[in-house]
């Protein structure tokens, strides 16, 4: 198996089928097309990493924005849909990029342009909505905590 | 790049579907801002331009995260209908 060692994770093997491939790359990393989702061990979290295997330093760290925002809609459009080999956006795993400060709590994530992924096929998308009432830096706990609504 | 002059009120057609209107212009020189109104097809994304270079910007604070510590950060579970 192709290996890594990645500079927050340290050396990590990963499956090459499970290597999900953005062929726009993600915003401000254009160049950069192969990464693997990581799943944070023994964590309640709704998080887990995007970790590139092509930069062992560039890791996302990602949030399932239904997790905190369970009625989560953004609008994509059927272009985006077919890039990503997807009848309807129901099918995909939606991830937003979270940007975490020294201080944890103050952590936001980037509800405007989700991760779009076909997890099938293993190829995503930054699709940036224009939705006007979702931000690219929105808070994600309130204090220290993290709401998370069920119902 | 193609240059037009409109007036309040007045509106381009991009292609059959797609209309901008001038609809209000505010101040003048450097301050000046032009409120338009927009009419394309669902499947037509309408963006301001920037949102692209906040999200660049915003994915390279957050390649710069660290692993964080979120042991003091608890997780609510609430009855809220969304």
């Amino acid at each position: 198996m192709p290996s890594i060692v990645s500079t927050r994770f340290g050396p990590l093997e990963y499956d090459e089928q499970k290597v999900v491939e953005f062929s726009d790359g993600i915003l401000g990393f254009e160049q950069l097309r192969k990464y693997v989702l990581l799943d944070i061990k023994g964590a309640q979290f709704p998080f887990r990493w995007l970790q590139s295997v092509e930069d062992p330093a560039l890791a996302f760290l990602l949030l399932d924005p239904t997790y905190v925002h369970p009625g989560y809609c953004p609008p994509v459009f059927a272009k985006d849909l077919a890039q990503l080999g997807l009848k309807e956006i129901g099918s995909a795993i939606l991830a937003c990029i979270v940007t975490v400060p020294s201080d944890p709590t103050l952590a936001t994530a980037n509800f405007q342009a989700p991760l779009v992924i076909n997890v099938e096929k293993r190829i995503g998308k930054q699709v940036v909505t224009g939705h006007p009432s979702y931000k690219t830096r929105q808070a994600i706990f309130d204090g220290n905590r993290l709401h998370r609504k069920t119902g | 790049m193609l240059v037009l002059t409109r007036k309040v009120e007045e509106s381009v057609l991009i292609g059959d579907e797609i209309e901008i209107k001038v609809l209000q212009v505010k101040g003048s020189g450097k301050q000046a801002s032009i409120r338009l109104g927009i009419v394309a097809p669902e499947g037509v994304r309408v963006l301001r331009k920037e949102v692209f270079a906040e999200t660049r910007e915003e994915n390279r604070r957050a390649a710069l995260s660290a692993r964080p510590d979120f042991s003091r950060v608890i997780i609510e579970e609430t009855d809220k209908e969304d």
